[in-house]
């Protein structure tokens, strides 16, 4: 059964600032599938950090605009906010992007625990805390962890912890923003792998799993979803995206990647010349032309639309036809 | 954790000891002669003045070597002898000192303290609730910015010469005697109230802004925006963004008590108020050299254990200066 | 083979940490290796390994609790004085790129900076500006009227390589310099950086923990492991034939585009720790640091 967990439609949150609107997620489509990790892949500032909030808290200066995002069935942007808290944690939960200062610095971990399990109306008492145990020793994190502030523990200690409580209620929806962004390889990669554990022991129904590094998505997600400046470029599944990517700024950066097996000095990679675009009042149009080696004139006068081009790959853009026959990236 | 005390400890004892040599150098070294303001007290024994002038120069021990005098000094300061006062003939500088510390601990501690309390109260209402806080704020930057002797002022003209209703001068009335009834009680309270409310005040106002901004400051932070994430409720968050918020009004309290004691000093002279700072503007009015010394050793002393208190208490509540304690070898 | 700059002999940093001030942290434990002219090498360690440490003792940011560091000969940790003519010469690039500049100052300003702190002669200094921008592939008429704030962390970074190269360094020590950037601009100011190196002879220390990053630009690649360096050598010599098992395990964590993890493979912390001192309790035979072939040596035990 393949059941839409999650189902967004057209849609737009803007930052309100003093000068207008930053749209930093600017009409965009796409679902997860029960049992899915779907990894968010793009450049810094192209929105994907504003996506996983949005969804979860929508906080001033961050605004809703219109379009839908139905998580079982229900559009959730409409929630006042304490109908979204009764979601919040138990149907849709998130490991923000900085793990690290998560915790205030003067409660327990224990304490800290006990308060916002009982804002769900769960007892936090000592059967609660041996399941709480239990997801500490799947992580491999001591029981002492409990009674220590969260300066006592080191930058990966807190991200696995982070990545426990989180996930203590059992979320359908689990959004992991950056989280191995700051580790070395080998905690990037003891980490990654704990999500798709967790999804796989059922403890997380799904993930979103968002990065600016693909190396990392490959490896866990089932599909890929790449961004550029607050719109979709490409959503396929991560073979799809990596091995056979057809839209021009997808193609780009799969081809900045460095390789495992090239060194500067036998052969050169080469990045994309430019800088996204500043979203503030942006305009109709690609927000890829300024970059686009294929760009003709629609692509300065409309947006490319979210086209299916075959079952399960998404795109947007004018030319992928061209762009997507030519070998030569 | 020791360390970190021992440290203090030194930095304390260094600090006494320079305000102490300080305090002994400076009344010595002043231009004027102690002696002879005293003989001038006694103008009416003519002849006699040589032999007088000899007795106090040896009770004063003034005729010794410096260096005598220096160590004479700390051995009379341990044994609580500050000399005798000359303006208030015979009368021992530390029986009056003792005897001012009373009025003073009745003013000024409720003043820190109920300021202090109702202060960070205010303002952490002020801080979550915008209404509120448009309402309060003026109020609170008036207060703060109002120096501590204008404010009394002004409550001296308006609730003692305009309206009438309060006492401006003294700390009870002549006709009473000071003893341990009800009718005294009464008295002093009443001669209390404007003192109190002076300092109270613009106490109030710096407490209230400082505690609104840290509030502010950590509600915004990212484990508030975390616990938010997870559903927790307003009264939570705000419960733990209190207690983050509380730690530098603490170190505030210390850093804050230099100012606190010499807007105590205006107000009393104001109010004619019978505590430290009214005896030391009297003594230094008549060059009493060893009741300035005496006001001036207790003063630093007050302050100098006031504030390591307020380190200790800083120490138990925040885990971060417990172990973040860290040193280069 | 080129030139030996500078030497870092058995380096040693110590630090002291908890109130009580009896425990204490070796960040760097006795750590060796060269620096040549021109040459690249990458310093690439878990956190809290002690690579920032060693790029700070050679900033001499930072005093050795033991060791030395000689620079052209001359040993710069007993040299107290001559610290601004030091500075001339090696440089350091952090990974905060913002805190590297004064937000009141225009660009041109700290430019301006540079050539009244560093170099004597005011001679065709507006030449040397453009010519290091454009370096950099920046458009000096632009980015001189900027303030810091309004230029993005990648900027900056170019900025302080071009900073660099107006100063014509010997040594830069580039700390994480391009965590702060995307896939898409890093590599364009890696090519810069190894271009600048051939032409220029620059040596760069670059810290990271991007391995792949690293085999892309090295010359050189030393691993560390809390504190002690753990393998060092040519590049292409470590990557293909791991010795230590903590850079084995290194490499093996790579994510490879292409090809997927072992899921069965936990990669706990833990258990890489018990790997390696394993490891260093079963090498009876070889003992310390310990050449395995040429130019490629090995800890194999503490
Ligand atoms: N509070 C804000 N007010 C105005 N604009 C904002 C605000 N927060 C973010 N933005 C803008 O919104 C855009 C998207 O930001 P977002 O944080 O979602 O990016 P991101 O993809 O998560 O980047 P990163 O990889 O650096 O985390 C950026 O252009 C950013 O400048
Ligand atoms: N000033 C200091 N006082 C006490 N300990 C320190 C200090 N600076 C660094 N350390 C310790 O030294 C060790 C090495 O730190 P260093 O910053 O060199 O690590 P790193 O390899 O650069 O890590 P990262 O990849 O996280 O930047 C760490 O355990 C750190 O806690
Ligand atoms: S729409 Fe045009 S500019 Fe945009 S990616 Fe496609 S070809 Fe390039
Ligand atoms: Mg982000
Ligand atoms: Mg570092």
């Amino acid at each position: 059964m393949t059941e839409k967990i999650l189902d967004v439609k057209d849609l737009k949150l803007y930052y309100k600032t003093l000068k207008g609107y930053v749209k930093a997620i600017d009409g965009i489509n796409f679902d997860i599938k029960r049992g899915e990790i779907l990894g968010i892949a793009g450049e810094s500032g192209c929105g994907k950090s504003t996506l996983g909030n949005g969804l979860i808290l929508l906080k001033k200066p961050l605004n809703y605009i219109s379009g839908q995002a139905n998580l079982n069935g229900k559009n959730i942007m409409n929630l006042k906010n304490k109908e979204m808290n009764t979601l919040r944690f138990k149907d849709i939960s998130i490991i923000p992007q900085f793990a690290m200062d998560a915790f205030s610095p003067t409660k327990k971990i224990k304490t800290f625990i006990s308060d916002i399990v009982s804002q769900h109306n769960i007892n936090p008492d000592e059967k609660f805390f041996d399941k709480v145990r239990e997801r500490l020793d799947m992580v491999n994190l001591n029981h002492s962890v409990l009674n220590n502030y969260s300066i006592e523990l080191s930058g990966g200690m807190k991200q696995r912890l982070v990545m426990v409580i989180s996930t203590l209620l059992d979320p359908e929806l689990l959004i992991c923003d950056e989280v191995t962004s700051a580790l070395d390889v080998s905690s990037q990669r003891f980490v990654a792998n704990m999500i798709g554990d967790f999804r796989d022991k059922k403890i997380i129904g799904s993930a979103i799993f968002i990065t600016h590094d693909l190396s990392i998505l490959y490896q866990i997600a089932d599909r890929i979803m790449v961004m550029y400046a607050g719109h979709i470029a490409e959503i396929a599944d991560s073979d799809t995206i990596v091995k056979n990517p057809k839209h021009p700024y997808t193609k780009a950066l799969i081809s900045s990647l460095p390789k495992n097996d090239v060194q500067y000095k036998d052969e050169q990679l080469s990045g994309i010349d430019g800088t996204p675009p500043n979203l503030l009042n942006i305009g109709e149009g690609c927000r890829f032309r300024f970059r686009c080696k294929y760009a003709t004139d629609i692509c300065a006068k409309q947006t490319p639309v979210q086209e299916e081009i075959s079952s399960g790959h998404t795109l947007a853009c004018w030319n992928y036809k061209k762009a997507g026959s030519d070998k030569n990236v | 954790m020791g360390k970190y005390l021992r440290k203090k400890l030194i930095i304390y004892l260094i600090t006494f000891f320079f305000a102490v040599t300080l305090d002994w150098a400076i009344p010595r070294f002043m231009p004027g002669d102690p002696i002879s303001m005293l003989l001038a007290r006694f103008n009416g024994l003519e002849n006699s003045s040589d032999i007088v002038r000899s007795t106090f120069t040896k009770s004063f021990g003034l005729d010794q070597p410096l260096i005598t005098q220096y160590f004479g000094f700390w051995k009379s300061l341990f044994t609580g002898d500050l000399g005798i006062s000359i303006y208030l003939y015979p009368k021992k500088v530390s029986e009056i000192i003792s005897q001012a510390l009373i009025y003073d601990i009745l003013l000024l501690l409720p003043a820190i303290l109920l300021s202090w309390i109702v202060g960070n109260k205010l303002g952490a209402r002020s801080g979550v609730n915008k209404k509120v806080d448009n309402i309060m704020m003026p109020f609170f930057y008036v207060l703060t910015s109002s120096p501590y002797f204008w404010f009394a002022v002004l409550l001296v003209f308006f609730f003692g010469v305009k309206l009438q209703i309060f006492p401006v001068n003294g700390a009870y009335s002549n006709i009473m005697i000071p003893g341990f009834n009800i009718q005294f009680i009464l008295d002093f309270l009443y001669h209390w109230v404007l003192p109190f409310l002076s300092l109270f005040m613009v106490m109030l106002g710096g407490w209230a802004i400082g505690m609104r901004n840290m509030i502010i400051y950590e509600m915004g932070s990212n484990y508030s925006k975390y616990m938010e994430s997870l559903g927790s409720s307003e009264k939570l968050i705000r419960k733990y963004a209190f207690r983050n918020a509380i730690l530098p009004q603490v170190t505030g309290l210390a850093l804050q008590l230099g100012t606190i004691v010499a807007g105590a000093f205006t107000t009393e002279i104001v109010f004619s108020y019978p505590g430290i700072g009214y005896i030391l503007l009297k003594a230094l009015l008549n060059q009493d050299y060893f009741l300035i010394q005496g006001c001036f050793l207790f003063i630093v002393i007050c302050v100098l254990v006031a504030n390591f208190l307020v380190d200790i208490v800083y120490m138990l509540i925040d885990p971060r200066v417990r172990f973040s304690f860290s040193g280069e070898v | 083979m080129s030139e030996t700059i500078m030497k870092i002999d058995h380096l040693q940093k110590d630090f002291s940490i908890g109130l009580m001030s009896k425990k204490k942290v070796h960040a760097v434990n006795d750590v060796s290796f060269d620096i040549k002219k021109g040459e690249i090498i990458s310093l690439i360690g878990e956190s809290g390994s002690g690579k920032t440490t060693i790029g700070k003792l050679i900033l001499r940011l930072l005093r050795p609790s033991d060791g030395h560091i000689y620079y052209n000969d001359k040993d710069i940790t007993t040299d107290y004085k001559n610290k601004r003519d030091y500075y001339k010469k090696v440089q350091g690039i952090f990974q905060d790129p913002f805190a590297s500049f004064n937000p009141l100052f225009k660009i041109d300003r700290i430019f301006d900076m540079i050539f009244k702190n560093f170099i004597e002669s005011d001679k065709n200094k507006k030449e040397k500006i453009n010519d290091a921008l454009k370096c950099v592939g920046m458009n000096p008429e632009f980015i001189l009227r900027k303030y810091p704030h309004q230029l993005s962390g990648g900027q900056l970074q170019r900025l302080l390589i071009a900073r660099a190269l107006i100063m014509d360094v010997d040594v830069l020590v580039a700390d994480e310099l391009i965590s702060m950037l995307d896939a898409s601009t890093r590599i364009d100011v890696l090519n810069l950086l190894a271009s600048i190196c051939k032409e220029k002879g620059m040596a760069v220390l670059f810290v990271t923990h991007d391995l792949s990053l690293g085999y892309y630009i090295s010359d050189t690649t030393l691993i560390m492991h809390r504190g002690n360096l753990v393998e060092k050598g040519k590049t292409s010599l470590i990557y293909n034939n791991p010795v230590h098992p903590y850079t084995q395990m290194l490499l093996k964590s790579i994510p490879d585009i292409g090809k997927r993890w072992d899921k069965n493979e936990k990669f706990l912390p833990e258990d890489i720790n018990k790997k390696i001192d394993d490891f260093y309790k079963n090498s009876d035979i070889k003992k310390g640091f310990i050449e395995v072939e040429d130019d490629h040596k090995v800890l194999f035990s503490l």
